[in-house]
């Protein structure tokens, strides 16, 4: 080995790296590793200790094979890449005489157990979520499918993170297409470093100025295997804990996984619960504004008239009310985001409590506006798939100004304008409105009644390989 | 255009960049929406008028005061203290704004010049026409409604025996207002099918077609409330007379829906027994034809009665019940054919609606003739059909002693 | 990938177009012409419409994929093609201007009584345009959202209005007037202006839409039962003799009944409020639509969104023009005139020309 001088030894003691001298017989082995990131048990015992036991008098590289106790390994020849190698986890052993050096796979990182999920909770499914941990994350999707076809290609991206993305599909079912755009922008992005599957989103979807996600979070392992089998492909990034799923179009984001297999009529009752509450959020307080400052009329008369009267004492107009009553809404959901366990409880007291009871009684707002605000608040949170979550905030800002100046003609115009930015995206060549457009009458009832048994066929937007499940 | 000796480097390639950028799809869409929209909404908001900014009106009156035209105003009093009422919905109250001009527009203009806020009209209930209006005509006032726009066209419309203020400063614990009042009465005379009640609209359309005469409900104060006193005629859209309630039952067959009278039917066999029925139509139909230039009216009722009670408890036989159900038919007709007869004689117009009926059935000949003319010379026949049904899980009929 | 448009799509479309403005004052057109009987001249105006699809249809599929553009070089050579686009731009401009001033009128008159009209007219044009940045397969996706929408808020407002209205206003139903008929036979086809959309768009006969005829042939019936239940429900409530005195026929009679079993829901301004917004935009940005067309095609070197930015301010300054309701209203008239001629003069001679040529076997 030529590159072996002071420089390059004063280099690698710069970098971490502890270096590890052995004699054995005649031959000098010289074993690199960093500590943090290796397994310094398996270090000593499986590759040390049968080193300094071993006897032999001419070392070589097969007899050094043979004698330590390691599974995964390689060997190469290239001395530029040793530190890259040391500083992926590996421990590398080289040995003086020889070209070729071997890279041990001794990895070992702290890492958070498999936990229940975070954002994706569910009452009767499995709650084994992923984790930070790569391999962890690929072990709980192959544990569900052992399908031959399933393929897990492996991308590098980010100059100096070297984060490994992994896409996983099943190669007879996912439209290769799909597959190849997806490898393709994945392999063209040029960064120093990505951290987790948002930033990977950003640059193969090139959507920073939409307002709809065009891709899902999956953090349960069984969502993300029922997507897969769907025909759709998943992203995992190493080092962070959401998967991706592309394609995904804007009425699955009201289908949870329970659906499929829980009660028909029950997973119809909770879908238009969940499209109801999308409405609700979105368009009550913009109606409350339009109807108390514009069109007053629409309401039966005798609740004009405890409308009024309840509405008395507000010193502000109705615009100014709802605008300041939500930004105080979401005030409170920032600030609970962040809070430490402690005071957790004392800041739901305080929000509801002070904020809103007695707002109504000092007179700042009126009582019906309480509720609205707080009813859109709760059926935010009903959507199955957190990312349209935060979507639905801004956009029911927008509506509201839009109403306060123009009332039911803003008020339509901001549904022309919203329906509009929804149509016009595509999600990966998918129509993001499929299939309520194009219309596909099977489609569409298969998304509502989205029964294990029933679903005979996959959706036919997927433009799937082999559409038939059953 | 720019002097790239005084623009450093790194500047200009910034714009360059941003040039490049906006010549893209994307930023070209989001910069004229996110620049243009915002530069609109911020101008002003010019029709947004809060409801507690306006007065809302439950009813109105309009009279005729010294020759003057009077108008009266509920508006509902909003409370402004809001320590004692915290946590309860506010109950309200009103207040009564009376203003008079010598028309309608000098009149609205005293009344603007007497309450703080713009008037809202969305939420009247109710139009009061006093008599001494009604008698002067009510077609202006009903034109004036038309043109408002927030002023709804299902208004219920009254007319009061007595002038406007002194109904309007009745004191009573049966309403939180007088409009109020008078619209629960009017809606549980209408649901009971004791009244004929007209909205604005309605009264629109009858004008409208041409049909000159219509009724609209009377009240009137006694002891010191209001009560339902009948109904009142009007031809040409002024009043011309009244009629009263106990004697509105056969307009009510002929007219009003969900009808539920009660008929009294003597005992045949038995001079101190009476038969209680509850009658309500089945089926109704008007069929006209015009012979030899007279219009012939028949009015074809199919009822159902029920029997509620006997005075005293008397066997009822099926022979029986077939001389009730003739007896019954037969009061009812009469009445009808008499109550028409006497509207042709006294009223002079038809305020039955028949004119709609004949020209909704024979199109072309009501274009030739005069419906006015024809119906006072009509000749009216009733057939009158009358099945008992159901004896009000009583079993009178056949006892087994 | 740019997926094709299906056939649901194509006749949603259509219905967007069609049914507009229109909506509003239907009732008052219809009864003033022939009184009760009124509805025998909407289905006669829907025969007529239904001849001038089946021309169309029957030219784009003797030019497979290809539009008016392209099959009217071929038919009549460059000179007369480029006076058929020139005439259609000058439609498409017209109407779009006529329609968004109209629209924002009566919402001036109704209920945004101290807005300005340039603000309406602004955030309408505003609106259109951020639509009109998208292609075809965009719109049609949109559309067909907007058209469930609207049928379904329809069908729930006529049978609310018939169940307050009553029969005998509606009879006689067969009131045939034939001298009356003639004589207003352009007024019958107004409402139907609106199938020449069928000229700007590509329809594939070999993969798609094979059966597109069909089809059209199913959303014109239902168009023609849309506009007949809104004529007879609004009728029913107001009466013939009052309803010809509403410019704004439905929605007078809307206001006119409350329906107390829907409690929360007495008062239906709201939804047709919504609805009728809905359709009148989808007139507006679809006329629009064939003027970028057709002039994106002609003028290929110009970026597309600067053809749209282009077209949006001549409309904005041409909606400053008109200034009175009659004015609106004749301009509305001549504009429909030019419609007709559009929709029956040029597809028949196209027609005629066509079955020539394939009879020389030229084509």
């Amino acid at each position: 080995m030529d590159i072996i001088n002071d420089s390059w030894i004063k280099k690698t003691k710069e970098l971490g790296i502890t270096t590890r001298y052995l004699n054995v017989g005649d031959t000098e082995i010289i074993i690199l590793y960093i500590q943090q990131i290796t397994d310094r048990n398996i270090l000593s015992l499986n590759i040390i200790k049968p080193l300094l036991l071993c006897q032999k008098k001419a070392i070589t590289i097969d007899k050094v094979i043979n004698t330590i106790y390691i599974d995964d390994f390689y060997t190469d020849t290239k001395e530029k890449e040793i530190i890259n190698y040391v500083l992926k986890g590996n421990s590398v052993i080289i040995i003086t005489t020889e070209e070729k050096y071997i890279v041990a796979n001794t990895l070992k990182i702290e890492k958070r157990q498999v936990q229940e999920p975070n954002i994706e909770n569910t009452i009767k499914g499995a709650r084994d979520a992923f984790n930070e941990n790569y391999n962890d994350n690929l072990s709980l999707i192959r544990y569900r499918l052992k399908d031959p076809k399933l393929r897990i290609d492996e991308l590098t991206v980010g100059k100096r993170t070297q984060t490994t993305v992994a896409v996983v599909y099943i190669k007879d079912i996912a439209n290769s297409h799909l597959v190849g755009t997806i490898k393709d922008k994945i392999s063209k992005i040029d960064i120093d470093g990505i951290l987790e599957s948002s930033y990977i989103q950003k640059f193969i979807l090139n959507n920073s100025y939409n307002f709809f996600p065009q891709s899902g979070i999956v953090e349960r392992s069984d969502t993300a295997c029922a997507n897969i089998l769907d025909g759709k492909v998943i992203i995992l990034v190493e080092g962070g804990n959401l998967a991706l799923v592309v394609p995904k179009t804007f009425i699955e984001f009201f289908d949870t996984g329970d659906d499929h297999f829980d009660n028909t009529f029950i997973s119809i009752f909770s879908k238009f619960i969940r499209i109801l509450c999308i409405m609700i959020s979105l368009f009550l307080t913009s109606l409350y504004v339009a109807v108390v400052s514009f069109h007053s009329d629409i309401l039966p008369p005798q609740y004009i008239i405890s409308l009024a009267t309840s509405r008395a004492t507000v010193p502000f107009n109705a615009f100014l009310e709802a605008f300041l009553m939500e930004t105080v809404a979401e005030i409170l959901r920032e600030a609970s985001v962040r809070l430490p366990k402690q005071i957790g409880p004392a800041i739901g007291i305080v929000g509801t409590i002070v904020i809103g009871q007695a707002s109504v009684s000092a007179g700042l707002v009126s009582p019906l506006l309480v509720i609205i605000v707080s009813l859109s608040i709760m059926s935010s949170f009903a959507t199955a798939d957190y990312s349209i979550t935060n979507t639905i905030r801004v956009l029911k800002f927008l509506m509201i100004i839009v109403t306060s100046v123009f009332g039911l003609f803003g008020f339509t115009m901001g549904v022309i304008l919203i329906t509009v930015n929804l149509c016009s995206m595509d999600s990966f060549g998918v129509s993001y409105v499929a299939p309520l457009s194009p219309l596909n009458f099977k489609a569409l009832k298969n998304l509502f009644i989205s029964d294990v048994h029933l679903s005979k066929k996959r959706p036919e937007y997927l433009k799937t390989k082999d559409d038939t499940r059953q | 255009m720019f002097n790239i000796s005084y623009i450093g480097n790194t500047n200009f390639n910034n714009l360059y960049y941003y040039i490049n950028l906006i010549k893209g799809e994307i930023m070209y869409k989001k910069i004229i929406c996110i620049f243009l929209i915002p530069l609109l909404l911020f101008t002003g908001c010019w029709d947004s008028k809060d409801i507690n900014k306006k007065c809302v009106n439950i009813s109105l009156g309009i009279d005729y005061v010294d020759d003057n035209i009077q108008f009266c105003g509920e508006i509902v009093k909003l409370t402004g203290s809001p320590r004692e009422d915290a946590g309860e919905s506010q109950s309200s109250s009103v207040y009564t704004i009376f203003a008079q001009g010598k028309t309608f527009e000098e009149a609205r203009v005293n009344y603007n010049s007497n309450i703080p806020y713009p008037s809202f009209l969305g939420a009247t209930r109710v139009v009061l026409f006093s008599e001494e209006f009604a008698k002067r005509g009510i077609e202006s006032y009903l034109n004036r409604v038309d043109s408002l726009f927030d002023y709804r066209k299902t208004l219920n419309t009254v007319v009061c025996r007595e002038p406007t203020k002194e109904c309007f400063n009745i004191e009573t614990d049966k309403a939180l207002a007088i409009g109020l009042f008078i619209e629960n009465i009017l809606r549980n005379l209408k649901d009971e099918g004791n009244s004929i009640c007209l909205d604005v609209g309605d009264l629109l359309s009858d004008i409208a077609f041409g049909s000159e005469g219509y009724v609209l409900p009377y009240i009137g104060i006694e002891s010191n409330d209001l009560k339902y006193l009948g109904l009142a005629v009007f031809k040409d859209s002024k009043l011309i007379d009244i009629i009263d309630v106990q004697d509105t039952e056969p307009l009510l067959y002929i007219l009003a829906d969900n009808t539920k009278l009660v008929e009294l039917i003597p005992d045949p066999l038995d001079n101190q027994n009476k038969y209680s029925f509850r009658v309500h139509i089945n089926k109704r139909k008007i069929s006209t034809s015009l012979k030899d230039d007279i219009v012939n009216i028949t009015v074809n009722l199919d009822l159902h009665a029920e029997l509620r009670y006997q005075y005293y408890k008397h066997n009822i036989s099926d022979e029986m019940i077939k001389q009730l159900e003739t007896e019954l038919s037969n009061k009812i007709s009469n009445e009808i054919i008499d109550f028409v007869k006497e509207a042709q004689k006294n009223f002079k117009c038809d305020i039955f609606n028949f004119g709609e009926e004949f020209k909704a059935q024979h199109y072309y000949q009501y274009q030739e003739i005069d419906w006015e003319q024809a119906f006072l010379s009509a000749n009216i026949n009733a057939n009158v059909k009358t099945t008992i049904v159901n004896k009000n899980l009583k079993s009178d009929d056949n006892f087994k002693r | 990938m740019k997926e094709p448009l299906t056939n649901k799509q194509i006749i949603f479309l259509i219905f967007s177009y069609i049914v507009g403005y229109g909506i509003i004052s239907l009732p008052k057109n219809i009864a003033e012409e022939l009184g009760t009987g009124g509805w025998i001249s909407i289905v006669i105006g829907d025969i007529i419409i239904i001849f001038s699809a089946f021309l169309f249809t029957y030219l784009a599929k003797t030019f497979n994929n290809k539009t008016i553009f392209e099959y009217s070089r071929i038919l009549t050579g460059t000179f007369i093609s480029y006076c058929i686009i020139f005439i259609i731009s000058i439609y498409s401009i017209s109407t779009a201007t006529v329609i968004t001033k109209l629209t924002c009128e009566t919402i001036k008159l109704s209920f945004l009584i101290n807005t300005p009209i340039w603000a309406l007219t602004t955030f309408m044009l505003i609106v259109c345009f951020y639509t009109l940045l998208n292609d075809i397969h965009v719109l049609g996706r949109i559309f067909e959202i907007f058209c469930l929408v609207f049928i379904i808020f329809a069908l729930i407002l006529d049978i609310a209005i018939f169940s307050q209205g009553e029969l005998t206003d509606i009879k006689p139903f067969f009131l045939l007037d034939v001298k009356g008929l003639i004589k207003t036979l352009p007024k019958i086809i107004f409402p139907f202006v609106g199938i020449e959309l069928l000229a700007v768009i590509p329809m594939d006969f070999k993969k798609e839409n094979k059966k597109v005829f069909r089809y059209i042939l199913g959303i014109l019936v239902l168009i023609g039962i849309v506009y007949i239940l809104n004529v007879e429900s609004s009728i029913s409530v107001m009466g013939v003799d009052s309803i010809i005195h509403y410019e704004d026929a439905r929605f007078a009679s809307i206001r006119r009944i409350e329906i107390d079993a829907l409690q929360f829901l007495k008062r239906l301004d709201s939804i047709f409020i919504v609805a009728w917004l809905l359709s009148t935009f989808g007139t507006i940005v679809l006329s629009l639509y064939m003027a970028v067309f057709l002039l994106n095609k002609l003028f290929s070197r110009i970026n597309r969104n600067i053809i749209v930015f282009i077209l949006i301010a001549i409309v904005f300054i041409l909606t400053l023009i008109p200034t009175t309701m009659d004015m609106l209203r004749q301009a509305l008239d001549y504009v429909s005139y030019l419609g007709i001629g559009i929709l029956l003069v040029m597809p028949i001679l196209l027609s005629i020309i066509t079955l020539i040529k394939k009879h020389f076997k030229k084509i």
